[in-house]
């Protein structure tokens, strides 16, 4: 019997491209963020984001408040590191005032916003477990941020938003006691860490659902502003906390983890190798905690001379900027600029993305680690 | 590594380790964490008392959701020369920041640590000036050092003698 | 900028041409910097800790090439564009933070627009980084910034009427309480 040759036609199946929207309302976009993706088959050709959802206008709403309430703006940028915020904030005001800061509550800043970055990464490791597929460490990444919040309830009042910085100094000493506890919760930590690592750091699954994943090299990363743990998983060796110093950081030993490849499982040990070194820092910190008071004497209404400054620091998420501009003797700011490190981190999502595979795309997104509070302001 | 599977395997073991942990959470209406005493909840301790109605706390609010209406006393006895009339809160739209407490000047305000004020209607969660004076004077020692030097834990009642820098 | 412009708050802390006349306190890095920019300086002046230059419009994209690409200077970093309204919105600032990570230095670039023609050469050729930068300026400012590859609405939805960062843009009155009052 002869075959009959069937002929196939490819007509009609065209590759076209197709769009993709993602978001607003994802659970894998960690907050109101759409991305409309290209795609030529699974593949991502491009990518645009699409921020604004959030934007409640932090910056011109802080014209109008006075220094001391504008804090209360800085908890809700980035809601994951609520301490660190504010601390470079207040480090914004302290320096156009001038202020000094009494050095036991520099200490304690240092000890508040490790704990924070702890926590702020603690909680990437549990949002990016579930991103790449792992149900078990979302538990251990928010039991261990739970600990440190059940602190900072301790110490500031509220589990989030800390409102605790003050211009020159904090509000009040920690409660009796803290210095005991945080040691304890040290070493919590340090086991939560371990669970942490075993669970996902060697797991053959998850290194091969982020190794070579969404690379990016450092030039380009610097290129776009990218700065953090995302900045520093490409190689590049930037960290306020040693670039350009501030507060107590030069008296504490600590390294700063770079990875090599840019891609996300770079960017996750960095994140996690972080936690080792903020605990290090944390209990260094809490060795030198000397006593003393902890704010310094400062106008109860600020009105700084005109001028401007620019301050920043590390975040968890990289390098946070306030750039404040003052006319002089006005009890408001003339200008707040914010510049968030998940904004421009944002910037280089489609340079990770194009060419990845759909399915890659969260994981990408989360090893980005955003937060759309502070994206949007 | 020994073999392929071998870091999947490790993780799992740490699952399995907790076949013999008790859990970490707690059912919450039934057990409740223990709260600290600086806790801020969403009610507020108000000692009238102390209160002169100067209005510091409406003015030191950023979203000014504070709003005090005084009148003179026709004889003053205790506390202050006004009468506050209105003193609502809307907590609606509060962000517990503290700050109204922390710039009372006669320590007459502060944050109560109650947190299950779960309402119907959003009207409902202004606080006035009648509920402030029924709620349970128990502050919490957000902002107020003075309550932590004499160890006060948020469990009972504070009289307005007890709750300030200065007694009355 | 050389030409008059109008008194805006900043002038009052530092005169023009006070900080050229003064070359006295020249740290290393001032002196390199100069001697790259040349006469492309129109103001250069120190603020706290860091140094700050007035550029021309014209000359923007140039200084930033430069500032970018010169040994010994690399600025690869850009770590801040922020737009700020001067004098009733009469003129627009727009300041360049940048970093330089080998040498850990930072300076402070700052162009004026007049609101009326309010357009800047983009960056974005230099710093890929400064894309958001400025169509959020763009947004909330109303500048223009030419060259810039995909200026659509970023923070705002689109058809937005007006700039909200602007001075002049009337705040919402206060929302009344839930009471009703």
């Amino acid at each position: 019997m002869a075959a009959t040759e069937v002929e196939i036609t490819r007509d009609g199946l065209d590759r076209a491209e197709m769009n993709i929207n993602m978001g607003p309302q994802h659970p894998a976009t960690h907050g109101v963020f759409r991305m409309v993706l290209t795609l030529d088959g699974e593949l991502v050709t491009d990518v645009e984001p699409h921020i604004g959802y959030l934007h409640r206008g932090s910056e011109r709403l802080s014209e109008d408040e006075n220094y001391q309430q504008i804090i209360t703006l800085f908890d809700r940028l980035d809601y994951i590191a609520n301490f660190n915020n504010e601390w470079v904030y207040v480090r914004a005001v302290e320096k156009i005032i001038n202020a000094e800061v009494p050095e036991r509550a520099e200490y304690l800043r240092v000890i508040l916003s490790e704990l924070n970055r702890i926590a702020s990464h603690f909680l990437f490791y549990g949002t990016y477990g579930l991103d790449t597929g792992a149900m078990n460490p979302v538990m251990i990444g928010f039991r261990e941020r739970e600990r440190i919040q059940a602190l900072f309830e301790a110490v500031s009042g509220a589990r989030m938003m800390h409102n605790y910085f003050r211009i020159g100094g904090l509000k009040d000493d920690v409660p009796d006691g803290f210095v005991p506890a945080t040691r304890v919760l040290l070493d919590q930590l340090k086991a939560g860490y371990d669970e942490a690592k075993n669970t996902l750091t060697e797991s053959e699954v998850f290194i091969e659902r982020t190794a070579g994943v969404g690379a990016i090299s450092g030039e380009q990363a610097l290129d776009f502003g990218v700065s953090g743990p995302v900045l520093r998983a490409s190689g590049i060796d930037y960290d306020v906390r040693k670039n350009f110093p501030y507060s107590v950081y030069p008296e504490l030993d600590f390294t700063v983890p770079v990875g090599k490849h840019g891609d996300c499982y770079d960017r996750y040990m960095v994140r996690m190798l972080e936690i080792e070194q903020s605990l290090s820092i944390i209990e260094q910190a809490l060795d030198k905690l000397p006593e003393g008071p902890i704010q310094s004497r400062v106008p109860r209404i600020i009105r700084p001379e005109a001028g401007d400054v620019y301050v920043n620091g590390e975040n968890p998420r990289g390098d946070l900027g306030v750039y404040i501009v003052s006319v002089g003797h006005h009890a408001t700011p003339y200008r707040l600029k914010i510049r968030g490190p998940s904004f421009c981190n944002l910037m280089a999502l489609a340079t990770m993305m194009r060419g990845s595979y759909i399915a890659d795309a969260t994981v990408i997104l989360g090893s980005l680690d955003i937060v759309l509070g502070e994206v949007d302001r | 590594m020994a073999f392929f599977g071998a870091g999947a395997l490790k993780g799992l073991m740490v699952t399995l380790g907790y076949l013999r942990r008790k859990p970490y959470t707690v059912q919450y209406p039934e057990e409740k964490l223990q709260i600290s005493p600086r806790f801020r909840g969403n009610t507020f301790v108000w000692y009238e008392d102390r209160c002169t109605g100067c209005a510091t706390c409406a003015k030191g609010c950023p979203l000014g959701i504070i709003k005090i209406v005084t009148h003179p006393k026709p004889n003053p006895q205790v506390g202050s020369d006004y009468q506050v009339d209105v003193f609502d809160i809307d907590t609606g739209r509060c962000m517990f920041c503290a700050l109204c407490v922390e710039v009372c000047p006669y320590d007459a305000l502060h944050m109560g640590a109650d947190f299950e004020r779960a309402v119907p209607a959003r009207q409902d969660l202004v606080i006035t000036v009648d509920q402030l004076r029924e709620m349970p004077k128990k502050p919490t020692t957000q902002f107020r050092p003075q309550l932590e030097a004499i160890d006060y834990k948020g469990e009972e009642e504070l009289e307005e003698h007890e709750a300030g820098r200065w007694s009355l | 900028m050389t030409e008059d412009r109008p008194a805006s708050p900043d002038d009052a802390e530092e005169p023009a041409g006070a900080a050229i006349s003064d070359p006295s306190d020249g740290s290393p890095f001032e002196t390199r910097l100069r001697e790259t920019l040349g006469d492309r300086i129109s103001e250069i002046s120190t603020n706290v800790d860091e140094l700050q230059v007035r550029v021309a419009r014209d000359q923007l994209v140039e200084v930033c090439e430069v500032l970018k690409e010169s040994e010994g200077i690399d600025f690869k970093y850009l770590r801040c564009l922020s737009v700020v309204d001067w004098d009733d919105d009469k003129e627009a600032e727009v300041v360049y933070h940048l970093a330089s990570m080998t040498h850990s230095d930072k300076v402070v670039l700052k162009v004026r627009v007049s609101t009326d023609d309010p357009w800047l050469p983009t960056v974005v050729p230099v710093w890929p980084g400064a894309d958001w930068h400025e169509r959020e300026g763009h947004d909330l400012f109303g500048i223009e910034f030419h060259g810039h590859p995909n200026m659509t609405p970023l923070i705002l939805y689109d058809g937005f009427e007006g700039f909200p960062g602007r001075k002049s843009f009337p705040m919402p009155e206060q929302v009344t309480f839930y009471g009703g009052d």
